[in-house]
């Protein structure tokens, strides 16, 4: 086996180890780079019958291509897929011009708070890296979110030989991270082996490509010439430049990602 | 050709300067960004130091107050030569179950011993934990030489203690360096205030610095981890856990002592006859022979046990104590059971390796112990040295991981 073989049983063990443990459980999708390699795993892990839901947190604010993409896969794949929107805040004008944090915490937290219970969600696979954000290097495989979605991240249980923390308070959920051992230049090598369709905002155009995705708002292009998966790996060997600099969540403030997390934010 | 990625954790007493390592290594290997080193100096002229190296890594405002590491963090960074995947665990005495979780990750360490200071309780400690965790080759740092006018004599003395140490535990090494990672020295460019120093700096160390061997291993191990229905075939998923599983192999399932041969590997849109020690995959049978979670099939010669006793040198992380004969869960592979200590046969000081010589019919927080366990159930197991993930276990009270061990 290869790195990458490794990194893919690690994580398909983990997918299934999750469904096997919690039952109730679905997959965040915010048709990023990441997220759509996890579902790629998903897809492997359960032979291309996924047996619970895909989540996709729509604030609104998304790119156009990102809306096409999920709309072309979720019918190809046969996924079922849950669109949500925190409707009573969008009614009351909540917008990234109306404050950043409030936008984040409305549209994507408090969103991901009433899925989670109209669902009856117990566990939801998300595709984070550690390699991403300082405080994500924090997380567990299987990390556990009191009933405000809040993480404490001290009283976290040790994480040794693939055994996971399993039981939680009733109002508790957790949070599966199948993918937290990847880094983003594995990610786009394995993108790159298996030939998994991506939004075409990675791609530049004109000069300039995302990094990384999210909201059309508070997402700016990098200078780039990687029109070609083969070029953005190219590219990533050489850049200097962190994976998320183009994401406003991370620039506002130096705390603002770790309030957001421990507000409740993926 | 590029090395495989080499995974390393970072122990050693607290203060001894884990996390100013890894900083240094990273921004000597230039794998940290731009707006990265900005954020650093702003956040270092705020306490009035040279570069923080140590706060790339305690990334959380408290921590950057109180100066310690709290959780486990993971780095990546690469030479033209390598890729590195590291793991800085803390050395704060509260937080050893952290450094487990990050130490059961890695496949390599290196234990750093702070020149002046020597070696600590943690030190032995943390070397303990390696030993337990079947990491066995380390790499050991001698730091902070600039606080010690880069002595010969001081670093020797430290050598030779450390020595001692790691044939008491039965580790190896054969890689000892002297550095000063504040300054620089010996880390990613060669000190001229060391000139005494003949061996490789700490980069070439772990630019060479062995794989962990893939064993050649004459018995064949698969642990079923769920059964999926899809389509008209039940599908045993799970992972080969040794050796080699091929289509037609006849394999036996120790719980129900039942044979029959390997009919084929599934994988998700490909096909497979053969799947190697690692791989996650799905088998179905030629005969129909009831399957479950937590059975364990083998082929050919088995190293494998069902048994309800057996002994185990474990460490206890839970706050609260465990009392001998008091009910826990015991989780092996992904074989979870009721079951209890019987007997603690000898207890171990991890601070300073002696004999204990306190109550011995319960475990306190970090102690050590050669336990007798009982289990309700039997459980397929291996000694730990001859297969590793069959030869450990966690024991779960109060819904915790609370303990580790491994199986003797």
């Amino acid at each position: 086996m290869d790195y990458l073989d490794r990194l893919e049983n690690e994580s398909i063990y983990i997918i299934r180890e999750a469904y096997k443990q919690f039952g109730d459980v679905a997959m965040l999708w915010s048709i990023g780079k990441d997220s759509t390699t996890l579902l790629w795993l998903i897809r492997k892990a359960f032979y291309g019958k996924i047996p619970f839901p895909i989540v996709h947190l729509d604030t609104g604010f998304k790119f156009k291509e990102i809306y096409e993409f999920r709309d072309n896969y979720a019918k190809k794949w046969g996924l079922n897929l849950i669109t949500y929107q925190n409707e009573e805040a969008l009614k009351r004008g909540v917008c990234p011009h109306s404050g950043k944090l409030e936008c984040c915490t409305e549209l994507k937290t408090n969103a991901l708070k009433q899925v989670v219970e109209k669902n009856n969600i117990k566990a939801l696979y998300l595709g984070i890296r550690r390699d991403e954000h300082g405080i994500r290097a924090k997380e567990r495989f299987f990390s556990v979110r009191d009933s405000d979605f809040e993480w404490n991240y001290k009283t976290q249980s040790p994480e040794m030989w693939d055994q996971y923390k399993t039981k939680a308070k009733k109002e508790e959920h957790f949070r599966i991270h199948p993918i937290l051992s990847w880094t983003e230049m594995d990610i786009w090598k394995y993108i790159e082996r298996e030939e998994i369709p991506m939004v075409d905002l990675y791609l530049a155009k004109n000069g300039k490509r995302y990094r990384s995705i999210g909201c059309e708002t508070c997402c700016n292009p990098v200078e780039s010439d990687a029109d070609t998966v083969a070029k953005i790996i190219e590219e990533l060997a050489t850049s200097t430049v962190s994976e998320r600099s183009g994401r406003a969540q991370d620039k506002e403030s130096d705390y603002m990602m770790q309030k957001l997390r421990s507000l409740g934010y993926m | 050709m590029l090395k495989r990625q080499l995974s390393i954790v970072f122990v050693g007493h607290v203060d001894h300067g884990k996390s100013t390592l890894v900083g240094r290594l990273l921004y000597d290997t230039k794998s940290i960004s731009e707006d990265r080193i900005e954020e650093l100096r702003k956040a270092s002229s705020v306490t009035d130091n040279e570069l923080e190296f140590a706060f790339l890594l305690d990334h959380l405002r408290e921590e950057r107050e109180q100066g310690i590491t709290i959780d486990t963090t993971q780095t990546f960074f690469h030479t033209k030569n390598r890729e590195f995947r590291i793991i800085d665990a803390p050395g704060h005495v509260e937080f050893v179950k952290n450094m487990i979780t990050g130490a059961s990750q890695a496949d390599s360490a290196v234990l750093i011993v702070d020149a002046n200071e020597g070696v600590q309780q943690q030190t032995k400690r943390h070397a303990y934990i390696l030993s337990l965790l079947g990491i066995k080759n380390l790499i050991i740092v001698i730091n902070k030489m600039d606080k010690v006018d880069y002595s010969q004599a001081v670093y020797d003395k430290v050598v030779c203690d450390m020595r001692a140490l790691i044939d008491q535990l039965d580790l190896c090494s054969q890689y000892y360096v002297p550095v000063s990672a504040l300054k620089g020295d010996n880390i990613c460019t060669r000190s001229e205030k060391m000139d005494w120093y003949k061996g490789n700096i700490l980069i070439e160390i772990l630019e060479q610095f062995g794989e962990s061997e893939e064993k050649e291993e004459n018995f064949n191990v698969f642990s079923v981890q769920d059964v999926y229905r899809i389509g008209d075939k039940r599908i045993s998923v799970g992972r080969v856990e040794a050796g080699k599983i091929c289509v037609g192999d006849e394999i036996t399932v120790i719980q129900s002592n039942q044979t029959t041969n390997v009919a084929s590997i599934e994988v998700f849109e490909k096909e497979k006859t053969e799947a190697v020690c690692g791989e996650c995959i799905g088998l179905t049978f030629e005969d129909s022979i009831f399957v479950d979670r937590g059975n364990v099939l083998y082929s050919d010669k088995s190293i494998l046990k069902l048994t309800n006793k057996f002994n185990a040198s474990i460490i206890w992380l839970g706050e609260k104590s465990l009392a001998v004969n008091e009910t826990c869960t015991i989780k092996c592979d992904v074989q979870e059971v009721r079951g209890k200590i019987v007997n603690i046969i000898s207890k171990i000081n991890t601070g300073s390796l002696g004999a204990e010589e306190k109550e011995s019919d319960k475990l306190n927080y970090l102690d050590a112990a050669e336990v007798e366990i009982e289990t309700k159930e039997k459980l397929a197991i291996a000694e730990f040295n001859q297969l590793q993930s069959l030869g450990r276990f966690v024991i779960v009270t109060d819904s915790n991981i609370n303990a580790g061990g491994i199986i003797i």
